[in-house]
């Protein structure tokens, strides 16, 4: 009973030992929060049809000419909207 | 626009990150970002923003559902059998960058583009609009903001 109980509590700090050497440094983790809210503010600073050109391309992988069906323009505004958004993008985000 | 062109290049990239067929050889996307500071910059933003997906506004679902049937109906693919290209080309775009990132010599410009006829900044539009706005487009990436602008309320009076 005894050897189980210390047992388990062995098997309890090799995995704590394991969250700690696995889980990110808090420097890094810091590092990936900072950019989360970076690229939240970065699109939320942009206007409505750029941010949405941009997360239908970016995250949904669509064509210009999807992105114009979906945000109700043309190809070649769905474009110029991707393009702005992006232009402006690389300066907040480099 | 030739292949390989700044322009072809982001055009394609998010496609090219997001698994899609963009319409450029994918080889030909890797060359112009092992020569390109510009496109590569690009690049690595796209990384960045795809590192925190945000989410569309809520009910553009169905609308981006049926935007990618309609593609599927068209004869094309729907989104399904890209999923396995996804990781290969994102793969490539960040091996790409990955061996990009030693140091430029300085003050030394990025490869030439191939296809350097254009003026860096193209005249706009004439006063007929159409023919103008379509050269404009052609370029988009050699615009600034204002003449993007511009274009946009040309496009969407």
């Amino acid at each position: 009973m005894a050897r189980r109980r210390i047992r388990r509590r062995e098997v309890g700090l090799e995995a704590a030992a394991h969250v700690a050497a696995e889980g990110p440094d808090p420097a890094v983790r810091a590092g990936l929060l900072a950019d989360a809210d970076r690229v939240r503010e970065a699109l939320a600073r942009l206007p409505e049809k750029q941010r949405l050109a941009v997360t239908l391309r970016v995250y949904q992988g669509l064509s210009y000419k999807e992105v114009g069906a979906v945000a109700g323009c043309s190809e070649g505004a769905a474009r110029v909207h991707y393009h702005f958004a992006m232009k402006r993008l690389r300066e907040w985000l480099q | 626009m030739s292949v390989g062109s700044c322009e072809s290049v982001r055009d394609a990239l998010p496609l090219v990150l997001a698994g899609r067929p963009a319409g450029v050889p994918a080889g030909a996307v890797e060359a112009h970002l092992a020569a390109c500071d510009e496109c590569r910059a690009e690049a690595r933003v796209l990384e960045l923003l795809r590192r925190h997906p945000m989410g569309v506004p809520a009910g553009l679902e169905r609308r981006i559902a049926g935007a990618v049937r309609q593609r599927a109906g068209r004869g094309g693919t729907g989104v399904r059998p890209y999923a396995l290209a996804a990781g290969v080309a994102a793969a490539f775009v960040a091996g790409a960058l990955l061996l990009r990132e030693r140091p430029e010599r300085a003050g030394e410009p990025a490869a030439a583009e191939p296809d350097a006829g254009p003026p860096a900044v193209p005249a706009l539009w004439p006063a007929d609009g159409t023919t103008g706005a379509s050269a404009a487009l052609a370029r988009l990436d050699e615009l600034s903001v204002e003449q993007l602008e511009s274009l946009l309320a040309e496009l969407e009076p």
